[in-house]
């Protein structure tokens, strides 16, 4: 078992073979080796942790990715999302961010591509201001840097 | 970290407090583009100024004229990425979406009219004026390259990877004595390009060349990497319906459809009426899986 330790101090134990899933916990283990010390998750909340540990069992058994893979390679770049993912990722905007975060902090490569994916299938197709109010972006343009950036890119619009 | 704070950016601006956190980093913010196609990047662009930036790098572009590479079947050597200006990463990679929605404009009109007209005079050579005897043109998917054929002679031709770029009036390459164009191809890797020509004097040859054309002058050269030859029929019979792709040709010949593995030199033929039967006994097994 391996011990992790919240942002909020709370304290989980945890099958090896379950959070092996994130390459970052994996490395520390490889290069730590056998330890009592719990490891300490300063960018992870405990209500997040609850909510990755429900994805990495749910994967728990299936092959890791390669550690070798290109990142140059393209790999799957389609909006499909595996039902299960879908049903995990219906969350609200609020925790949808925090497991992009800690997916990216924990380096779970699959639960990043589905977070980054679920975002992106909701701005596809939205204009700049609907995806301001979707996702509460503050338009921090001063008025003439605004004129300026539509004037530099009116070629894309323009027929 | 580089995080964008909306909370701190919008109490500036904007008295209400801020209820959403899209507090990414230009990493994961880059993460999200891979999934976007070029017109969304741009609206992302418009957004704040953390996504101005982010949408202004380079490997952005880099990446996302690849997807489009990939998405509509250009060829990848269509763009000189490495001596590409952001600009023209964008323009490329917005331009079939903004060819798309300029035609569905026309097509109202019921008429396509030219977005651009050109009139390249291209010439087989230096001596040679005469530049209107082609039978063939075959314009590799991306627009640059342009295969002419005639007078039993293919010819490459780079007419440059956008309007700015003057077209060069001089082929690339040139491949003479080998027939006339039926069909081309890109390989597997997506760097080279494979035509199939076929030649009529005795009997029909059927002849696959490859050429890399963006490699140096001196090793742009068209290679044959296989042949076949067809007899025992009437003269009169002619190739028809060549079909290539990055391990196969497919085509008709007197009555008959032939399938040829010219990768690993096996292949069948079968009446057009009838059922597939073994025609070259098959020497090796590779490339089967990637039979359409």
């Amino acid at each position: 078992m391996v011990l992790l330790l919240t942002s909020d101090n709370e304290m989980f134990s945890v099958a090896e073979d379950v959070i092996k899933r994130s390459a970052y916990i994996k490395n520390m283990l490889e290069d730590v080796g056998e330890s009592d010390l719990p490891i300490p998750l300063p960018n992870v909340e405990s209500n997040v942790l609850v909510k990755i540990l429900e994805y990495c069992e749910h994967y728990r058994g299936e092959p890791l990715p390669a550690s070798d893979v290109d990142p140059a390679e393209i790999g799957d770049r389609s909006l499909d999302i595996a039902d299960w993912d879908q049903k995990y990722m219906a969350v609200d905007q609020e925790m949808l961010f925090e497991i992009i975060l800690a997916a990216n902090y924990l380096d779970i490569k699959s639960l990043l591509d589905v977070g980054c994916k679920t975002v992106a299938k909701m701005m596809k197709g939205k204009s700049s201001e609907e995806i301001r109010t979707l996702f509460n972006i503050a338009n921090d343009f001063t008025p003439e840097e605004e004129a300026q950036i539509r004037k530099e890119n009116a070629w894309a619009e323009c027929r | 970290m580089d995080t964008m704070d909306v909370e701190e950016a919008s109490s500036a601006q904007d008295p209400t407090p801020s209820v959403g956190s899209f507090r990414f980093s230009s990493e994961v913010i880059m993460q999200i583009l891979r999934f976007l196609g070029p017109t969304d990047i741009l609206s992302m662009r418009k957004t704040c100024r953390m996504m101005h930036r982010v949408t202004k790098y380079r490997v952005v572009w880099l990446e996302a004229l690849e997807r489009i590479c990939e998405q509509y079947g250009i060829f990848k050597p269509t763009f000189p990425v490495e001596e590409m200006s952001l600009l023209e990463l964008e323009h490329a990679s917005t331009g079939p979406s903004r060819f798309l929605r300029a035609a569905k404009m026309q097509t109202e009109e019921e008429c396509l009219r030219p977005y651009l007209t050109r009139i390249p005079q291209l010439r087989q050579a230096r001596s040679s004026h005469d530049s209107s005897s082609y039978n063939a043109l075959h314009l590799v998917p991306g627009g640059r390259f342009l295969f002419t054929s005639g007078r039993n002679t293919v010819c490459l031709f780079d007419l440059g990877y956008n309007m700015n770029v003057p077209v060069k009036p001089f082929p690339l390459a040139t491949l003479k004595d080998f027939g006339e164009l039926r069909a081309v191809a890109p390989t597997t890797n997506g760097k080279e390009l494979l035509i199939a020509t076929t030649n009529r004097t005795a009997s029909t040859i059927l002849y696959i060349h490859q050429i890399k054309p963006n490699s140096r002058p001196k090793d742009l050269k068209f290679r044959c990497i296989g042949q076949m030859e067809l007899n025992g029929h009437q003269a009169h019979d002619s190739i028809s319906d060549v079909h290539l792709t990055s391990t196969l040709t497919f085509f008709r010949w007197n009555q008959e459809f032939f399938l040829w593995n010219w990768a690993g030199n096996t292949g069948c033929r079968w009446p057009i009426s009838n059922a597939l039967s073994p025609y070259y006994t098959p020497v090796s097994q590779r490339n089967h899986s990637s039979m359409p």
